[in-house]
């Protein structure tokens, strides 16, 4: 009995302990996890924070960064709706569907700088949005806080493409990254089609870090990811995307 | 037959050829249950097994002559349910004549019933109106027996038995009598079982049963034979159930002074959804759209829809739809009349709460909020679906449809995925000017956008062509692309002109 006695104890204090109210806000427990285990080394704790803004910089065009972009934050698991801010009016559909689910995601175009950011606001602000992907050039700091309040408020996360002379803004972003497309060697042939970047996280909202990594990808027909490493580069290890 | 004609109207290729509908009710294999002139006049019946039927038409063509066969019996299980959908489809084209229409009360009806009391002037008294009837139908490729009178047992009897076609037949009250006396027993709509027992008692026609005494007739063949002849002669009411719609549910507002801000007139709006939404919510509807018409002095008016994802009955959740689309819509300065119509409505979706886990229906609520928001701001045709359709040319293989339509419809598109190509394309190829190109024919260095690119790496060519017969034949080179700083784009060489566009970047 008096084992019995103590289970229940034991039970009862776990329990007393669950629903001890916590202070700590959602957004401080719930991460989401990274595209793929080498990229998320990067960050300073593991996973993506829910309710948060991603800042990805890069120069010019063709530089793979949508791509890099949806591939490191991803969540295929996720039942919560895309949304896909396309300005311009240029996604292509067919090159994403290994990258998104086209009926979870809705992709808006608006006309103007201020419905865009009016359309930003609302996404992020939704609860049931998972993510909201959006190329923005010139954000007013009052239009940047907004939105990470908007963030925060609905729990999604906010993925912003940028160019890079946009480094030195203030920036209400929780990572800031900067995106250089690598070409590969001439000494490692021409193969399949594939693209390698390397990626720098230039700042983290609450901690100091910083840091490099190298990744390729393998557009066909695999679409891996894959981290290159500097040494053995003719063994670079594979991993599957969404580790 | 309505189901043969109703066949034929949806497959053309079926009219030059006999068809045969057979059904398995009984579970005891499929029997012949209609078929048209040709196979009945081979000794087709109603009830006959298929395969006796098949038979008996295959033995028949073997028989004739090639030059006199007709083509080869076309056998289609009987669609019940598709011939009544399409008659219930097709008696809307009484809406013209009439408010009232319906179909016949028939286990497989084939007659359609138009009420024109009172509105025979309209088209030329009752003859105009047969007239006009007949040729509507004609015009939409049915052939209509046309017929009217005042009962509908007189009309259902003459247009089978008296009405051919553009020769649409008028009975008057006092000819009814006896324009039926030499009909057939069958023209009363009796039941087949009633119809046997008076043609073995040598009754054929409605005019011998005045032989028998009137009381007598129920007892001796059942109550429907007096309750149709007299429904028939205008002894006994007939009542049908008019398919009409419902009567759309509005509220309107006329005002003794305008109103001249969106302010006032969202609180007019909002008053005015109040018992539109309750009358809603009675019928355990939900919004799907609504049209906001106002006017103001001098005949100046304007016209809103706004349209919502899912079935809404929320007062709050409406009226700030309508306050978006009224920043935005072009108002007449003063408002002296408001109407609010449901023109469309559906149930309302009954989520179940999970009870133990997370509770999602107020996501779903608000991802469906977020949606009618960004629609009604935006404009439906800014809020999209993407889907991908199996075509060569890439700037067909994808196709947009607004989110606020594409959630009313079944969506059986397939998808295609092709990671190889780009993120964006830009939505007309672009001329570009390219210097050198390789043995196998990639460019080594082309100049875009201001720009000079030097190509270090390419793979293709892919080869996109459509069919020499397409309207607008294609015949490209694509290739993959890689310049000195490591970006990517996606070339095309028109192999009619040997020019050169990018079509798109790798984002």
């Amino acid at each position: 009995m008096s084992g019995r006695t103590q289970i229940i104890d034991e039970l009862s204090a776990k329990i007393r302990q669950l629903e001890r109210p916590s202070f700590r806000r959602v957004t401080d427990v719930l991460r989401l996890p990274t595209g793929f285990r080498e990229f998320g080394k990067l960050l300073p704790e593991p996973g993506w924070p829910r309710g948060c803004l991603v800042e990805w910089l890069s120069v010019g065009v063709g530089t793979g960064i949508s791509t890099l972009a949806l591939l490191a934050t991803r969540q295929p698991a996720n039942d919560d709706l895309m949304v896909l801010i396309d300005g311009p009016g240029d996604f292509f559909p067919p090159a994403a569907t290994l990258m998104l689910n086209l009926d979870r995601t809705v992709v808006v175009r608006p006309q103007n700088s201020a419905d865009l950011f009016w359309t930003l606001e609302q996404s992020l602000r939704t609860k049931g949005v998972g993510t909201v992907l959006c190329a923005v050039d010139r954000m007013p700091t009052q239009a940047f806080r907004k939105l990470q309040l908007a963030a925060e408020t609905g729990g999604s996360l906010g993925v912003l493409l940028r160019p890079e002379k946009t480094r030195g803004h203030p920036s209400f972003a929780e990572y800031r990254f900067l995106v250089e497309p690598q070409p590969i060697p001439e000494s490692q042939g021409a193969g399949q089609p594939r693209r390698r970047w390397q990626v720098e996280l230039l700042r983290a909202r609450r901690q100091f870090s910083g840091g490099r990594v190298m990744v390729e990808l393998d557009d066909e027909p695999s679409g891996h990811l894959r981290v290159v490493s500097h040494v053995a580069s003719a063994t670079a290890e594979v991993r599957a995307a969404g580790a | 037959m309505w189901p043969l004609q109703r066949l034929r109207s949806e497959r053309p290729e079926l009219r030059s050829c006999p068809v045969v509908l057979h059904s398995d009710h009984g579970g005891h294999g499929p029997k012949v249950a209609l078929s048209s002139r040709w196979p009945m006049q081979r000794g087709v019946v109603p009830g006959m097994p298929l395969a006796e039927a098949e038979a008996l038409l295959e033995h028949g063509n073997n028989g004739t002559s090639q030059r006199n066969s007709p083509p080869p019996t076309h056998f289609e299980p009987w669609d019940e349910h598709a011939d009544r959908s399409a008659l219930i489809r097709l008696a809307s084209t009484g809406e013209r004549f009439t408010p009232l229409f319906g179909l016949e009360d028939s286990e497989h009806p084939e007659c359609l019933l138009f009420d024109v009391t009172g509105s025979t002037h309209l088209f030329g008294e009752e003859q105009g109106t047969v007239d006009a009837v007949e040729a509507d139908f004609l015009r939409l490729g049915f052939r209509a027996h046309v017929a009217m009178s005042s009962t509908v047992g007189a009309a259902w009897a003459a247009s089978h038995f008296l009405a051919q076609p553009k020769r649409a037949r008028v009975l008057v009250m006092s000819d009814i009598a006896l324009a039926l006396a030499p009909l057939p027993i069958s023209a009363l709509r009796l039941p087949g079982s009633t119809i046997s027992v008076l043609h073995e008692l040598g009754v054929q026609r409605i005019g011998q049963l005045e032989k028998f005494p009137r009381e007598s007739l129920p007892s001796r063949f059942g109550p429907s034979l007096l309750q149709r002849l007299d429904q028939a002669l205008g002894r006994q009411e007939e009542l049908f159930a008019s398919l009409r719609p419902q009567e759309p549910v509005k509220a309107e507002w006329a005002g003794e002074f305008p109103v001249s801000d969106r302010e006032s007139l969202t609180f007019v709006c909002g008053e005015l959804l109040q018992p539109l939404l309750g009358r809603l919510q009675a019928q355990r509807l939900g919004l799907r759209r609504l049209r906001v018409s106002v006017c103001g002095p001098g005949g100046a008016s304007a016209e809103l829809l706004v349209g919502f994802v899912s079935p809404t009955d929320s007062h709050s959740h409406v009226l700030e739809m309508l306050r978006l689309r009224f920043e935005r819509a072009a108002l007449p300065d003063e408002v002296l009349f408001v109407r609010l119509e449901a023109v469309a409505t559906s149930s309302l979706e009954i989520r179940q709460r999970d009870l133990f886990g997370e509770d999602s229906e107020q996501h779903h609520r608000e991802v469906f909020s977020l949606v009618d928001r960004l629609s009604n701001r935006l404009g439906a045709n800014a809020v999209l679906r993407a889907e991908c359709v199996p075509e060569r040319v890439p700037e067909e293989t994808a196709v947009y449809q607004p989110w606020l339509a594409a959630s009313e419809k079944t969506r059986t598109g397939s998808v295609m995925a092709c990671a190889a190509w780009p993120l964006r394309m830009l939505q007309q190829p672009e001329d570009i000017q390219v210097f050198r190109s390789g043995s196998e024919g990639a460019p080594l260095s082309f100049h875009w956008n201001h720009h000079e690119h030097r190509v270090i790496r390419s793979w293709g060519p892919e080869r996109i062509e459509t069919t020499w017969w397409s309207e607008s034949p294609v015949l490209r080179d694509y290739f993959r692309v890689e310049d000195q700083s490591g970006c990517q784009f996606w070339l095309f060489c028109r192999l009619d002109s040997r020019r050169w566009f990018i079509h798109g970047t790798f984002e």
